[in-house]
């Protein structure tokens, strides 16, 4: 009898301990994505418009353009990630038009809980932020 | 009978603060990431602001004010949009056709976890003010 009620604290605490790791998944491993998610589009902002400055029409303009982009992830005051712990690396950049410049920045966040629990496929955890600018006079970019 | 009883109230003490811990833990972990979201945002906002103004014309005190309390000219009662944010833990750089917002010394404040943020987050953006 007394190991039978012994149990039943262990076993309640056990579904209790199970429901709060699901909590801990979402609230932190989401939470993180999020902010990562937020410093990636800040990032993106920033290094589209970097780069858009240096676009002039020609292929000279495009690599300084390329350079440009990656320009604001170093230097005294590197923007990163996750918590702004993580150099921001593998930054895509693309000319769709001559005179647009589109940034895309992917990273797999770090996820603990969500990876534990195994609730999510390797790719799930991929935060991405991608921003276009345009050089030349002010207009609207579709 | 009573003594029993007992026992399970006694374990059911120990798992209670245990969970409590573990509840409060994630609690404040995802209150950390939400300010320090809040932060990056605001940071961000802050550095187009100021690369939005020509050249250097960027007015370190506008910025750090935008920043701290969402507008270029609050009240004086005003209080900052994250708390302990002080105009002191911003900031702006306007050097080589570049605004940058830096946050200095902020202790981002939990109950186990307590990080002094110097030099994070930060945001830079190029001047494209007219007349540059």
């Amino acid at each position: 009898m007394r190991t039978g009620r012994r149990g039943f604290v262990l076993i309640a605490t056990t579904i209790v301990l199970a429901i709060l790791l699901g909590l801990a998944a979402i609230v932190v491993d989401a939470g993180r994505m999020y902010l990562i998610k937020s410093e990636l589009q800040a990032y993106t902002d920033a290094s589209s418009l970097n780069a858009a400055l240096q676009l002039d029409g020609t292929p000279t303009g495009q690599e300084k353009a390329r350079k440009a982009a990656k320009e604001l992830a170093g230097g005294d005051h590197p923007m990163k990630w996750d918590m702004g712990s993580r150099p921001i690396e593998n930054v895509q950049v693309y000319f769709d038009q001559p005179t647009q410049v589109r940034v895309v920045v992917a990273v797999q966040a770090p996820v603990i809980f969500l990876k534990a629990m195994g609730a999510i496929q390797a790719n799930a955890s991929l935060v991405s932020a991608s921003s276009i600018a345009a050089s030349g006079p002010p207009r609207l970019v579709q | 009978m009573s003594g029993r009883r007992g026992t399970a109230l006694i374990e059911f003490a120990g798992s209670l603060v245990l969970i409590s811990t573990l509840f409060t833990g994630v609690f404040q972990l995802g209150q950390s990431f939400y300010t320090y979201n809040r932060l990056v945002n605001a940071v961000r906002q802050g550095a187009r602001f100021a690369s939005l103004q020509p050249g250097t014309a960027a007015s370190t005190g506008i910025v750090q004010k935008l920043i701290v309390y969402g507008e270029t000219n609050p009240a004086p009662t005003a209080s900052p949009l994250i708390a302990g944010l002080s105009e002191r833990n911003v900031q702006v750089i306007i050097a080589d056709r570049k605004a940058t917002v830096v946050i200095r010394d902020f202790i981002l404040s939990g109950m186990f976890y307590s990080p002094k943020l110097d030099g994070k987050p930060s945001v830079t953006f190029p001047i494209t003010g007219a007349g540059k």
